[in-house]
């Protein structure tokens, strides 16, 4: 039985409009809002594990498009969240431009097979250049939301 | 027909225990002899690998780590048959999932393939792409679908 990724993503865990300039602070402010999932037992290890992973790999998926992820033991189960940046953020990685898209995912590792599949899934859908167009013009966090379930099912 | 040979495609350990379990329950009310077979999901990691989600070293400790962690599931699996007096065989391939089952299930031809419940499908996209139908859909044999966890750890126990 294979999980979707909006079983992840909640709106809660979304910004449109991240006030980070760093990679470090990007991270930092997408983890605090996955806090409010519960499956935080340690946010300031999880943020850690995140930034010690992005040392080997720049984690940039195009110009514009960052994916920090990682396993954490810190993590009960799997994290995903999301961030938007109107300037975009200099992940200082030879691929990457300014990303003005964000995504965090974090597992624990016991759910190793789960995190896979649900990066998987995240870069199958971030090279269809329309889902991060949408994402991209997108008003409001509902909005995000019902474009992850409408692009991972159609 | 006697139902000599049967399949169970073990999924990982989240409702995958339950699956086994019921193939164990089947095993044995039908004197069969049990397969459990794990796949490692190689293609997920060179796609990852492929779309710069990984670099090499990254993939290449996965792919170890998947493999440790489906030997260590394999032998519980056995352990568990094993303790309800089932003669069970355990195999451990890597690829793409659907094709390594389907293929094995075939070549060894197999009476009846046990595997874990199917999420509900929203799109025909999943119907094409989805591990777990693809399996359910191509499969050379009658296929049992294992659902109701509670009642399968039920007749487990009675064993």
């Amino acid at each position: 039985m294979q999980a979707r990724l909006s079983d992840f993503f909640k709106k809660d865990f979304c910004s449109l409009d991240l006030k980070a300039a760093t990679k470090e602070g990007a991270i930092r402010e997408i983890a605090a809002l996955l806090s409010k999932s519960g499956k935080l037992k340690d946010n300031e290890r999880f943020v850690s594990d995140l930034l010690g992973k992005w040392r080997h790999n720049p984690g940039c998926f195009d110009k514009k498009t960052a994916i920090a992820h990682s396993l954490s033991e810190s993590v009960d189960g799997l994290v995903a969240g999301f961030g938007r940046s109107k300037n975009g953020i200099d992940f200082n990685a030879p691929d990457c431009e300014k990303a003005n898209l964000v995504f965090l995912i974090g597992a624990n590792p016991r759910d190793l097979d789960i995190y896979l599949v649900m990066l998987a899934k995240l870069s199958k859908l971030l090279s269809e250049e329309f889902f991060r167009r949408e994402l991209s013009s997108a008003v409001t966090h509902s909005e995000i939301i019902s474009i992850i379930k409408r692009f991972e099912v159609r | 027909m006697a139902v000599k040979n049967i399949v169970v495609s073990v999924a990982g350990e989240n409702g995958g225990i339950s699956t086994v379990k019921y193939a164990i329950y089947l095993a044995r009310l039908l004197s069969s002899k049990l397969t459990a077979i794990y796949v490692v999901n190689e293609r997920i990691l060179n796609e990852l690998l492929v779309r710069k989600i990984f670099v090499e070293a990254e993939a290449h400790s996965y792919a170890r780590d998947l493999e440790e962690r489906s030997r260590r599931l394999l032998e519980r699996v056995r352990e568990m048959a094993h303790s309800k007096g089932v003669e069970c065989e355990t195999i451990l391939l890597k690829g793409a999932i659907h094709e390594e089952i389907i293929n094995h299930t075939r070549a060894m031809k197999a009476d009846m393939l046990v595997m874990g419940e199917l999420k509900e499908v929203l799109s025909l996209k999943e119907i094409f792409y989805d591990e777990g139908e693809r399996i359910f859909r191509e499969a050379p044999c009658p296929v049992v679908v294992v659902k109701n966890a509670a009642e399968v750890e039920r007749l487990y126990k009675e064993l």
